[in-house]
């Protein structure tokens, strides 16, 4: 919507709501109801409008929120706007002025809840979530819940609210790969690696869910399946060195295949950016264990431990 | 007789002349008449003379005689009025005479009389002797062709018929011209026939006919008409007979009795058509005749005659001709019923079926020939069509009924449906109405079958409507039950009928089933309440059994089952019939199972308790107790488990449910809590119907037990107790054997009982099974067993004098080292990293031990670093031999792709001797939770914002 057009209608909406004091109820309600349409209309032309033109955005909200004081999705939208623009204090005011309109839990206390972890105060951030699901309790605003309570190092409970998400949607690949990753830091290897599996079951079989697997297994000294996962986040992006690093580990040590260890040592040394120079040290012991290797091959084993 | 010549009659005056001679003796001169004409006779005859002259002079100039009618001149004309009355007065004696000899016979009869009566006859003579005397005495007398045939008439009254025929023929030939000459030839032509002179009689009666129409001719053509039949000229006979029937005015005044002989040519007509040579002729010639009134009344009548003979074709021939020739002929339906009887005699009852079925069609009130013949209507062609239609049709259905025969039972309905339109007032209209229901029924056409039936029951007697209309609720029932959609409207039908006319169901004893049909179709047609509606009348008798169920039933269907149960209850408690206890025990099973689809897990175990106690004993009884311990089960609580174990095993004992629940309760712990499964698979074990089958529960409750005391110590007496016991049950497999003892071992070493651990597994260790999964346990053994001498071995300490201490610790290295060799040669893949971890340990230790032993205390300065540099040396021999035997660990387990904490702790030790070489770090990313970061209000759908794009 252009933004001439956008005046226009606003300009008329205000006459509509002037002149619906003075008829009666049954025109009232259709007069409201009317208006409740229009600025949903408006709503998704701002929405749209704010991807290039943040500012013509704002300026439909301040005057959505003029016209119906009790929609709350105008001072969201506006939160969420002014939070991309990184004006905090602008984005805190609005986002508050939303949650105090009733907004849903997951919508302006979470973007709250963000606002605040990400400001480091994850205590405030978890009291205007916690107060928010007292109206009611939603998965994503359990998740975000759970999410800065793991941050705060409150495992045990944020392990508890991510089960009570889970059991309000039990496919929610979020829920599985956080709490994976609590699981895992908390040294339960077993219980990450299942929870990633979850993960990717869910649909969420990106590139941190699979490291964040393969990292379990070889917890788990499941070198195998670990290999096997390195390989799957290894063809996601090749161009990523770190899976060549320890796939070169695996092959060397675990497996004793000297070829693709330094096959490995060297694709990663290729892929990064950054020098390693102990990766270049392994790259020639696997070498020379190669090279032993073969001779052994060729002409008599002088027994294991040679160096 | 007509005897057209009257006879003279005397006055009443007597003449006044000479006396008369005496009157002829005459019985019966007391009458007048009589003795009028014996008096003329006698004045004839002695006289001599006929003339009136003659007669008046003896009279004295009386010119008349006789009296009344018979009074006239002398002359003959005046003798034959008197003789007219003579013979009236003969007549009138010979009645009397004839009443009186009936009289005495019957008198004679009855034994009355001793002597039979003799039978009175005519007596003529003196007539006769009269009349031939004037002919002799006067030859050309004028009229004696009147005396001629009266003499004959009364030669031939007096049973003369020879002399009779004699003076006929006088008659005919002298006089043939005469007023009598015709009678006299009839009367010839009778005494021929009579004789049997058929040649003469023909010639008599022809000459009847040849004289034109008079009195004589439609007799003469009678009459020739049997003289040719008895001479077998038939086609003559017929057309005698014909000839005569047309010189009737009309044959339908013939008969209804006109003539009186009309009836007999027709008769003499067919019986002469009936001897033609074939039937086809007789039909022909009859055809040939052209269309005439008495035709068809020959037809019928040669047909039923060729029918009494049994030549039924050739009766059906004649009735087809009849059809055919005249087709508006008012007896048509009886000819065509004529014709059904004779297809039933000739044994071709289709055809019969087919002319009665086409006699509705084509007689019936409405059709046009009706109309056109019978206006005004006609009772008795009515009864005909009503009879023969009815007899087909009802067959047609029978036929159709019983051999499924679509056609007929279609032809009887229309044949019903017409009757029914035709004679909507008879007295059968009620009978047929129903046949028709019937017959649409049979056609398995229901739902016009409901509508026929209820119109049946309206017209049927009081005790019949019942059943009739309950046979309408029937039909309606097919249809609401078939392939149609309209289903609503059945019902209606249905609850209309029982609404309507409940009294008369009652009367035939159809109410109560009429109910349950009614109910039923609700049911079926998910009407749950109005079904129980209709059957709530049958539910105040508490006694109703069926009802009840009926309505539990319902209930069933609904899917209401609390309240089906309830009335199962009822069910029970007023009948006493096991069946019903058994449903109602399997009700309220199904009852706890919705419970428990419901995930109502409480609720479902106290209704499978109350199933079971509805019928303890029974299988359903048993599986309902069954069913309560697999939701205990489900609901992880150990002491319901055991209790609902207990319960059933109470109730049944030798239960088979006693080991598969505890089994499945093992099952279900072994994920969640180790000590309860092993508690359960210990008391499946208990009751394990199998010796192998106990062995292995009572294994896997060991094997859990030991989780259990793992995780929490809890468990471990269990875990002992289960295995020894184990290890005490006859032929177990002797892997399983080894490694229950060496968990046993294990176990107790765990627990602290060292002394039973040890002895546990020294005599595991001098076990010898070759098998793969047996081996392990006695080398497994053997390692825990190193592991004391290990520990101490690692303690020692080198101290001075060096030698003394070196020797010691290095004998006791070898011995170490032998004995991990041992093991290492048992070949258990699993265990070769440990081994060489501790091979590896132990050399490293010796050489740490060689580094930090106690230096002599007297060295010098530049003697200490050379002994330090000989120690060094010495030491690096064992640092060595720790890597190989590090390595050798390392080799192991990758050979074996098994990667346990042993191989783990090698390659820390080798990261740490030789880093170059094998110090790797795995590198871990920085991964961070997700938070789910709203969208704008306007859509729906949400997405994921890392921290850092926030």
């Amino acid at each position: 919507m252009s933004l001439k057009r956008f005046i226009v209608m606003i300009a008329a909406m205000a006459a509509l709501a002037g002149c619906a004091s003075m008829r009666d109820t049954a025109e009232d309600h259709e007069r409201a109801r009317r208006l409740a349409a229009q600025i949903d209309e408006l709503l998704a032309s701002a929405y749209t409008v704010a991807k290039d033109d943040p500012e013509s955005a704002l300026g439909m909200y301040r005057h959505i929120a003029a016209l119906d004081p009790s929609r709350w999705e105008a001072n969201f939208n506006a939160g969420l706007v002014y939070m991309k623009r990184g004006d905090r204090e602008k984005a805190e005011k609005e986002l508050y002025e939303a949650h105090e309109r009733k907004s849903p839990a997951d919508k302006a206390a979470s973007a709250l809840g963000l606002l605040y972890h990400s400001a480091g105060k994850t205590g405030k951030a978890i009291n205007v979530l916690e107060s928010a699901l007292s109206n009611g309790r939603t998965a994503p605003a359990l998740i975000n819940l759970a999410y800065l309570k793991q941050s705060a190092g409150k495992t045990d409970e944020a392990a508890k609210l991510y089960m009570e998400a889970e059991a309000l949607d039990p496919v929610n690949p979020i829920i599985h790969y956080n709490l994976g990753l609590l699981f895992y830091k908390t040294g339960q290897y077993e219980k990450s690696a299942s929870r990633f599996e979850k993960t990717i079951a869910a649909g969420k079989k990106d590139e941190a869910t699979i490291e964040a697997h393969a990292q379990s297994l070889i917890k788990l000294r499941k070198y195998e399946e670990a290999l096997a996962a390195l390989k799957q986040l290894n063809q996601l992006d090749p161009a990523v060195a770190a899976p060549y690093k320890n796939m070169g580990i695996i092959y060397e040590v675990f497996f004793g295949d000297y070829a693709n260890a330094e096959k490995n040592y060297t694709g990663f040394l290729n892929k990064s950016k950054d020098k390693h120079p102990d990766v270049e040290a392994w790259t020639e012991v696997v070498k020379a264990k190669a090279g032993h290797a073969t001779s052994d091959a060729a002409g008599g084993a002088p027994g294991k431990g040679a160096q | 007789m007509a005897a057209e010549a009257k006879p003279f009659a005397k006055t009443t005056g007597k003449a006044a002349g000479p006396a008369p001679p005496a009157i002829i003796a005459d019985p019966m001169n007391s009458d007048p008449r009589v003795a009028e004409w014996n008096e003329y006779m006698s004045i004839a005859k002695s006289q001599g003379d006929f003339s009136s002259s003659t007669l008046s002079r003896f009279y004295g100039n009386t010119t008349t005689f006789g009296s009344g009618q018979s009074q006239g001149d002398f002359s003959l004309k005046t003798l034959l009025r008197l003789t007219d009355a003579y013979l009236d007065a003969k007549d009138a004696y010979f009645r009397t005479a004839m009443e009186e000899h009936e009289r005495q016979l019957e008198l004679f009869r009855k034994g009355a009389l001793k002597k039979e009566p003799l039978q009175p006859v005519h007596d003529y003579s003196h007539l006769i002797n009269g009349f031939q005397y004037l002919l002799a005495a006067h030859p050309h007398l004028k009229g004696a062709d009147a005396l001629h045939y009266l003499i004959g008439y009364a030669l031939y009254e007096s049973a003369q018929q020879g002399e009779a025929a004699a003076w006929f023929e006088n008659v005919v030939k002298k006089y043939p011209r005469s007023q009598f000459a015709l009678e006299a030839s009839f009367r010839l032509g009778e005494i021929y026939f009579e004789t049997g002179q058929m040649g003469e009689a023909a010639e008599s009666y022809k000459r009847i006919i040849v004289a034109g129409p008079g009195l004589y001719h439609e007799k003469a053509l009678y009459k020739l008409g049997w003289v040719y039949y008895k001479t077998e000229n038939l086609e003559k006979s017929v057309d005698a007979f014909t000839k005569m029937l047309d010189m009737e005015r009309s044959a339908a005044a013939a008969w209804k009795g006109g003539s009186g002989l009309a009836p007999e040519a027709i008769s003499g007509a067919v019986m002469s058509l009936a001897h033609f040579k074939d039937a086809d002729t007789a039909v022909e010639f009859i055809r040939a005749l052209g269309p005439r009134d008495y035709s068809p009344r020959l037809l019928a009548l040669l047909g039923e005659a060729f029918a009494d003979a049994a030549r039924y074709e050739h009766a059906s021939k004649a009735y087809k001709t009849l059809v055919d020739m005249f087709p508006d002929y008012e007896e048509l339906p009886l000819i065509y019923k004529l014709m059904a009887s004779l297809s039933a005699r000739a044994g071709n009852i289709d055809a019969a079926l087919k002319t009665s079925a086409e006699m509705l069609a084509m007689f019936n009130t409405t059709a046009p020939w009706y109309k056109k013949t019978y206006p005004k209507g006609a009772e008795k062609i009515d009864a005909v069509v009503i009879e023969a239609s009815a007899w087909a049709f009802k067959q047609y259905h029978k036929n159709g009924r019983e051999k499924s025969d679509m056609a007929a039972l279609k032809t009887a309905i229309d044949g019903y449906t017409l009757f029914l339109a035709s004679y909507p007032s008879v007295p059968s209209v009620g009978e047929m109405r129903l046949l028709l229901a019937e017959a649409y029924f049979d056609s398995k056409m229901y739902a016009e079958a409901a509508v026929e039936y209820e119109k049946a029951a309206a017209l049927g007697k009081d005790d019949k409507k019942g059943e009739m209309f309950y046979s309408a609720m029937l039909a309606v029932e097919i249809v609401f039950y078939g392939p149609g959609k309209d289903k609503q409207a059945s019902i209606e039908t249905c609850d209309r009928i029982l609404k309507t006319y409940p009294i008369e169901l009652a009367q035939s004893g159809k109410l109560e089933k009429a109910i349950y049909k009614t109910a039923e179709m609700y049911g079926a047609d998910k009407q749950f309440d109005k079904a129980r509606d209709r059957l709530s009348p049958l539910l105040k008798d508490k006694k109703n059994i069926a009802a009840y169920q009926k309505s539990a039933e319902l209930y069933l269907a609904e899917g209401n089952l609390t309240a089906a149960a309830a009335l199962y209850v009822s069910l029970v408690e007023n009948s006493k019939l096991s069946e019903y206890k058994e449903v109602l025990t399997k009700l309220r099973f199904r009852i706890a199972e919705d419970s428990l689809n419901r995930g109502a897990l409480a609720e479902a175990i106290e209704r499978f308790h109350e199933a079971h106690k509805t019928a303890p004993g029974s299988k359903t009884g048993e599986l309902s107790l069954a069913r309560a311990a697999q939701i205990a089960i489900r609901l992880k609580k150990p002491r319901d488990i055991e209790a609902s174990v207990k319960r059933i095993v109470e109730a049944y004992p030798g239960t088979e449910w006693r080991f598969t629940l505890l089994a499945e309760a093992g099952r279900s712990f072994e994920a969640v809590d180790a000590a309860s499964a092993g508690r359960f698979y210990e008391l499946a074990s208990n009751a394990a119907p199998k010796p192998s089958e106990a062995a292995k529960l009572l294994f896997a409750a060991g094997v859990f037990y030991e989780s259990a005391s793992l995780n929490n110590g809890n468990g471990s007496d269990e875990a002992e107790a289960a295995y020894k016991r184990y290890l005490l049950l006859d032929n177990i497999p002797t892997d399983k054997a080894l490694e229950a003892a060496y968990r046993l071992g294990s176990l107790q070493l765990k627990m602290g009982k060292k002394s039973d651990g040890m002895k546990t597994l020294k005599k595991l260790a001098v076990a010898d099974d070759r098998s793969t999964t047996g081996r392990q346990y006695p080398a497994r053994a053997k390692l825990i067993l190193l592991r004391d001498a290990h520990n101490d071995y690692l303690k020692i300490a080198l101290t001075q004098p060096f030698e003394e201490t070196f020797e010691r610790k290095n004998a006791l290295l070898d011995k170490l080292l032998k004995d991990y060799a041992e093991i290492a040669e048992a070949n258990v893949p699993e265990l070769l990293p440990e081994v060489f971890y501790y091979m590896g340990q132990s050399f490293e230790n010796f050489k740490d031990a060689i580094l930090l032993s106690e230096r002599p205390s007297e060295l010098a300065k530049d003697e200490l670093e050379e002994y330090n540099f000989l120690l060094e040396e010495k030491a690096y021999t064992y640092d060595e031999q720790a890597v190989k035997a590090y390595e050798n660990s390392l080799y192991a387990g990758r050979d074996q792709r098994i990667y346990t904490e042993s191989l783990q702790k090698s390659l820390e030790r080798l990261a740490f001797l030789k880093p170059a070489i094998y110090k790797r770090g795995f590198g871990e990313a920085e991964l961070a939770p997700l938070y789910i970061m709203p969208e704008p209000a306007s859509k729906a759908k949400e997405t994921r914002v890392l921290p850092d794009e926030s």
